[in-house]
């Protein structure tokens, strides 16, 4: 569903604690430049970050293009709404 | 050979995980709860920092007993973005600190804005427009209702240099995190002589000098780095927002993918080479916590939408899925506004949630759940495509 509202491939993350990963390769980084063997931070995660591959999806067509209106009715409601959701 | 320990300090509770570089698995992880401090008037939320540290502490703890604690060589702290912790001379915490979701501010965003020159002025010269959730309107909210102890400030810290802090003994920021305190020329990366003089002369005295997010913090003071076991000298790195480091931990190092975290609020975001100011100001400009930038959205309405309506209907996780995937895609032309709490992007403070399109078919619990599902995900999706009109 994501990926028809998206309109993009969605994947979800073998890790789900990210920000605690992203401490752990950071210190990692932070440590070969100090060390002086400097590695590219890209290199570190390409190694370490997995996605969980099961979970990939691709946009349907036809969702896709029914939530394309769909965000284009929100977009019109908020702006019809504006006014009254001010007043209230 | 080499362990990496990374923290994440979020509002309700803390994360602990071991990497080993060598195999680049997670080998150990621990979570533990801490508290909001309960009771204040609507719109404040504040929390004891000294919490963190020692619910920090016990994950650490945790994680240090399944592992060779010899071969740690490095810790990296995320946290909550934007929260204001007020230390004194001796780096004692002067009172709670003030965080994200905290909105008594919205009369010092107003201050702030008119001193700087309106709206456009503060984006010309910080890169951000001055929201609620900010540091620097927490700063000016402590001069203006506890001046006592806004004179006793003498450091200003985020959550995350707070926990830096008591590792290290250092007072440290670096770019990212920095970049969500409004005190931050986003563009250049220095510290805005306007927003500080803003608040008040001695605000820049208060913050510590920045640093590039490669830079170390320090290393772990000697008598934390024998309670965990770990060998002295162990690295601190520079650590970053939450944000900033869910960025790392998603690969979203380079150029070319976007992450999009569901939460209690979402938030959707892609690294970027170049500063990406919105003028707009929906999508906020931040600084990355790897030397780049991460232009960002966050909206207000996510999993607190759909949980709601999990529980009104008394449902399980199992039963939400079941329910909302009995209606087809689209919810047959129902959808759902999700503004329950008001919303940030699409600017509506004042707005409510609103179910459109109800008739004889739409009318049913499936077709509200699944409604409610696609009407928070088109939020994020708003992002999305201000995320794309901005080139990013």
């Amino acid at each position: 569903m994501a990926a028809d509202v998206f309109g993009v491939p969605v994947v979800a993350m073998a890790e789900d604690e990210s920000a605690a990963l992203g401490g752990a390769l950071q210190a990692a980084w932070c440590d070969s430049k100090g060390r002086g063997s400097p590695a590219a931070l890209a290199a570190l995660c390409s190694r370490s970050v997995a996605l969980d591959e099961s979970t990939r999806c691709v946009p349907d067509k036809a969702n896709a293009a029914l939530f394309r209106k769909r965000q284009a009715l929100h977009d019109r409601l908020c702006s019809d709404l504006r006014g009254a959701f001010e007043a209230r | 050979m080499s362990l990496y320990i990374g923290v994440d300090s979020g509002t309700q509770s803390v994360k602990a995980i071991a990497l080993d570089l060598d195999t680049s698995r997670v080998v150990a992880e621990a979570r533990a709860p801490h508290q909001l401090i309960g009771g204040l008037p609507p719109g404040h939320m504040e929390a004891h920092p000294e919490e963190w540290v020692s619910a920090m502490d016990a994950v650490i703890g945790e994680v240090a007993a399944k592992i060779d604690r010899s071969r740690v060589r490095g810790i990296g702290v995320s946290g909550q973005q934007h929260g204001f912790v007020p230390l004194d001379g001796d780096g004692r915490v002067i009172r709670p600190a003030k965080l994200w979701c905290d909105t008594s501010t919205a009369p010092e965003c107003a201050i702030l804005t008119r001193k700087l020159g309106g709206p456009a002025a503060v984006i010309r010269k910080t890169g951000l427009p001055f929201l609620p959730g900010y540091t620097a309107p927490k700063v000016l909210w402590l001069k203006r209702h506890e001046p006592a102890n806004f004179k006793r400030l003498r450091h200003i810290l985020l959550p995350h240099d707070y926990l830096n802090f008591h590792l290290t003994g250092n007072y440290f920021m670096e770019h990212g995190d920095a970049s969500g305190t409004g005190f931050l020329d986003v563009r250049r990366r220095v510290w805005s002589e306007a927003a500080m003089a803003a608040v008040d002369a001695r605000v820049a005295g208060c913050l510590p000098p920045l640093s590039p997010s490669h830079e170390p913090c320090g290393t772990l003071r000697p008598e934390i780095a024998a309670r965990y076991g770990f060998p002295a000298g162990t690295l601190v790195s520079a650590g970053g927002g939450d944000n900033m480091m869910g960025a790392i931990g998603t690969g979203n190092v380079v150029p070319g993918a976007v992450t999009a975290s569901f939460g209690t609020s979402g938030t959707i975001y892609a690294y970027s080479r170049k500063p990406v100011v919105d003028p707009k100001g929906e999508i906020a400009a931040f600084c990355s916590s790897t030397g780049g930038w991460l232009p960002l959205l966050c909206t207000m309405n996510v999993t607190g939408v759909t949980e709601q309506v999990r529980t009104l209907f008394g449902w399980s996780l199992a039963d939400l899925e079941k329910n909302a995937a009995s209606a087809p895609a689209g919810s047959d032309g129902l959808t759902l506004l999700p503004y329950l709490d008001g919303e940030r992007t699409p600017n509506l403070p004042r707005g409510t949630g609103v179910y459109f399109g109800l008739n004889r078919t739409t009318l049913g619990r499936g077709h509200l759940a699944r409604a409610a599902i696609e009407g928070t995900t088109l939020g994020m999706n708003y992002g999305l495509r201000r995320l794309a009109a901005l080139g990013v």
